[in-house]
């Protein structure tokens, strides 16, 4: 193409497709009522739509028994978690929000309008009759998160810290959840942590330590110099794929105290390890798979160029090949942030057990379809944000168009 | 404070040195098992439960585990440490009871399990003393106008898959010549949730379920629960063999609550029943004698069992009488019912 390199300004005289303008009646004409065949799924569509609507709305709005949301929100939220050291959840997530708000501030995007949209989300759920402790929290978190928005907007410099400061930040505020931080504020119970808060923490945690896990499994799979670890990383991807979850579970919960020989480790920590190993091997093979879409010529050319093997892969392989692996690790974070509700096997208590704890509550019998709805929204509220930022940064990266 | 907790780890040595010193002078009743060892050592008892069976376990809405059976785990770690709530819950699934008993993962399981010689045998388990009798029932729409089972001849019936309802539907209604199509689901809640949109035409399950579940029908009225009771389901704890100590704090903690309704001592008045001049209630809450230090436990240890839940009646009427339950065979002997309690001398 010699024109696009003789001048730059050929760009923008390319010719592009005329975009069609309609307006809504003749997109309605063109799309629904085009033949007979499509008049008549539209109108048996609609129909069953409108049925289907107004049940829904029948019951929403004359049977349901919302007030069981409401009243219950403490479960929902912390399940067991001791009602007296609520506050410092609280505390955990204001520290979150700000440290997040830190981040969003620096590195801008999505990140940034997430951030704004909770802030004021909270802001204005802090008007809601929720009692003085919820309300002043709410808005304490508000705060702080607009607080180190404004503090970090535009400072580009405190990107790479925002990231590295979570060391910090993570280990602090386990302690704050579970530690001895007093004789007011005695330990807390790790089985204790439960809810949301425990849907949360499992799924996050699994992704933070499971994807490294499995970029290295990766890694040590496609490596053809080094048998032994090839060797073995595909001997974990194949075995710990080849058992469905709720073994892995089952296992960590009544096989591992027997190995460990009476030494005791907490539950939670069993079950999180299980998620752990599941995700990072499916990390791994979605990761392999962009590996695999690297043409040869790339490693030829970063070899020649002098690069050694760790350079070669840390500058010039992983980074394509985890951009190619994007919709493939969503999907699986998406899956695995579901998938953590089985930890019921074990006896623990996640957003949606405490759903069930909740309608099986003597006082509220009967409304598991309220409950259960308002737990479908809270999960579909969690991926589509997922899914959507996602979208975001394939967008940046230009996924789909380089 | 923190030089104390590592003391902690010295206390079993102690207690090892301890035993091995007086292990010739000790009466064999005073010397506790390895489990109740382990569990006063611990500090608190860990107890597997429902938390998801209205009236016998579940939650309230501050995240408390409250009910029938959670009652009775308040009453043996009262027993054992003088404080109700040094016991820490463990949710079981049905399925899930068998390998937490077997693998140490609980000390004691309280979790509406019926008492079964398969279960008290393959388990490997002790099951304590019945603390509430059920019988599995049928429920119905009036409208069907069915009165006894011979009626719900070709009915579908919802039952939950792996119960020991299950087997019984399909013992009596063979033995019987009934024809039926049983629809089994997972749960109670899918079960209910069922037969409440029709799916079919009567639903069987414990009678205490029945009667808790229909008052949280849209139209209880139009739903009758049949008289006919076609198995026996006599609920209790359970605690693993190898502790026989363990086992009898238990049995004795149980009985302490019926015993104590017999003679109507409830938490309200069971500071002026320690004024009482009578030998058995003086011998009962440990004001003579030495039935405490027998099983291990204080001498007020039935003091503290019943200023924490109060006595079985009270725990009966706190949890299942606000559900519609009757006491029915649940009574003492006293009043028409069959709970009993060996003397305690």
């Amino acid at each position: 193409m010699p024109s696009s390199l003789s001048s730059p300004l050929v760009e923008e005289e390319k010719v592009l497709p005329p975009t069609e303008k309609q307006s809504p009646l003749a997109w309605v004409r063109r799309n629904l009522f085009d033949s007979w065949l499509s008049t008549l799924l539209t109108l048996v569509s609609a129909l069953v739509l409108a049925w289907a609507v107004s049940l829904f709305w029948n019951w929403a709005f004359t049977q349901a028994r919302w007030e069981v949301i409401p009243a219950n929100l403490k479960i929902f939220a912390s399940g067991t978690y001791p009602g007296s050291q609520l506050w410092r959840v609280w505390a955990v997530l204001g520290i979150v929000l700000a440290t997040l708000g830190v981040a969003g501030g620096a590195w801008g995007g999505v990140l940034l309008h997430y951030l704004i949209l909770l802030g004021a989300a909270m802001g204005l759920a802090a008007f809601l009759p929720l009692g003085t402790q919820s309300q002043g929290w709410l808005a304490a978190c508000s705060g702080a998160t607009f607080a180190a928005i404004a503090l970090s907007r535009g400072r580009e410099s405190w990107r790479l810290a925002s990231i590295w400061v979570w060391a910090l930040i993570l280990p602090l505020c386990l302690e704050l959840l579970l530690g001895d931080l007093g004789p007011n504020w005695p330990a807390v119970r790790a089985e204790q942590l439960s809810g949301l808060l425990l849907t949360l923490i499992l799924a996050a945690a699994a992704m933070i330590i499971g994807f490294p896990i499995g970029v290295l499994l990766a890694l040590g799979r496609a490596n053809r110099a080094l048998p032994v670890i090839r060797i073995f990383c595909t001997l974990v991807i194949e075995l710990v794929r080849g058992v469905p979850l709720t073994t892995i579970l089952f296992a960590a919960w009544l096989l591992v105290p027997f190995f460990l020989g009476g030494i005791s480790v907490n539950l939670i920590i069993r079950a999180e390890v299980a998620f752990i190993l599941f995700t990072a091997v499916y990390v791994a093979e979605d990761v392999r798979g962009g590996l695999q879409s690297i043409p040869l010529g790339q490693l030829e050319a970063a070899r020649a160029l002098g690069l050694n093997p760790f350079q070669v892969t840390a500058l010039v392989i992983l980074p394509q090949a985890l951009r190619a692996a994007v919709p493939a690790l969503v999907n699986e974070f998406l899956t695995l942030f579901k998938d953590t509700s089985l930890v019921f096997i074990v006896g623990l208590i996640d957003l949606l057990q405490a759903g069930r704890v909740v309608f099986t509550n003597p006082n509220w019998l009967g409304t598991q379809r309220e409950v259960l709805f308002f737990i479908g929204v809270v999960y579909f509220i969690c991926c589509f944000a997922m899914a959507y930022a996602a979208k975001q940064v394939e967008k940046a990266l230009g996924l789909g168009k380089r | 404070m923190n030089w104390m907790k590592h003391l902690n780890g010295l206390v079993p040595l102690a207690g090892a040195l301890a035993l091995s010193v007086g292990l010739q002078s000790l009466p064999a009743w005073a010397q506790l098992g390895p489990l109740t060892e382990r569990i006063k050592a611990r500090g608190e008892l860990i107890c597997g439960v429902n938390n998801q069976l209205p009236g016998f376990g579940n939650l309230d809405d501050k995240g408390k585990y409250v009910g029938f059976d959670i009652d009775i785990c308040r009453a043996v770690a009262a027993a054992l440490f003088g404080d109700p709530d040094k016991v820490r819950y463990v949710y079981l699934a049905a399925a899930n009871r068998q390998s937490a008993i077997q693998s140490g993962e609980v000390d004691m399981i309280s979790r509406n399990t019926t008492w079964t010689l398969t279960r008290d045998r393959e388990w490997a388990v002790t099951f304590g003393p019945t603390v509430y009798y059920d019988g599995q029932g049928f429920m119905v729409k009036k409208s069907l106008g069915v009165e006894k089972l011979e009626d719900l001849k070709g009915a579908t019936i919802c039952v939950i898959a792996g119960t020991t309802t299950e087997l019984n539907l399909a013992d009596t209604f063979r033995a019987r010549g009934i024809p039926f199509t049983p629809v089994t689901f997972d749960g109670d809640d899918s079960s209910f949730n069922a037969y409440e949109e029709g799916r079919c035409d009567a639903i069987t399950s414990d009678q205490s379920a029945l009667i808790s579940r229909r008052a949280s029908l849209a139209s209880p009225d139009d739903h009758v629960i049949l008289p006919e009771i076609i198995s026996k389901e006599p609920l209790g704890p359970l605690v693993p063999h190898g502790d026989e100590s363990f086992s009898d704090i238990m049995n004795w903690t149980v009985y302490a609550l019926f015993y104590a309704e017999e003679k109507g001592i409830t938490s309200a008045n069971v500071e002026e029943f320690l004024k009482s001049e009578d030998p058995d209630i003086r011998r009962f809450l440990g004001q003579e004698g030495n039935l405490g230090e027998l099983l291990g436990l204080k001498p007020d240890w039935v003091v503290n069992v019943i200023k924490a839940v109060g006595n079985y009646g009270e725990i009966f009427d706190r949890h299942l009488t606000p559900l519609g339950v009757p006491r029915g065979l649940n009574q003492p002997y006293t009043k028409g019912g069959i709970q009993y309690a060996p003397p305690f001398r």
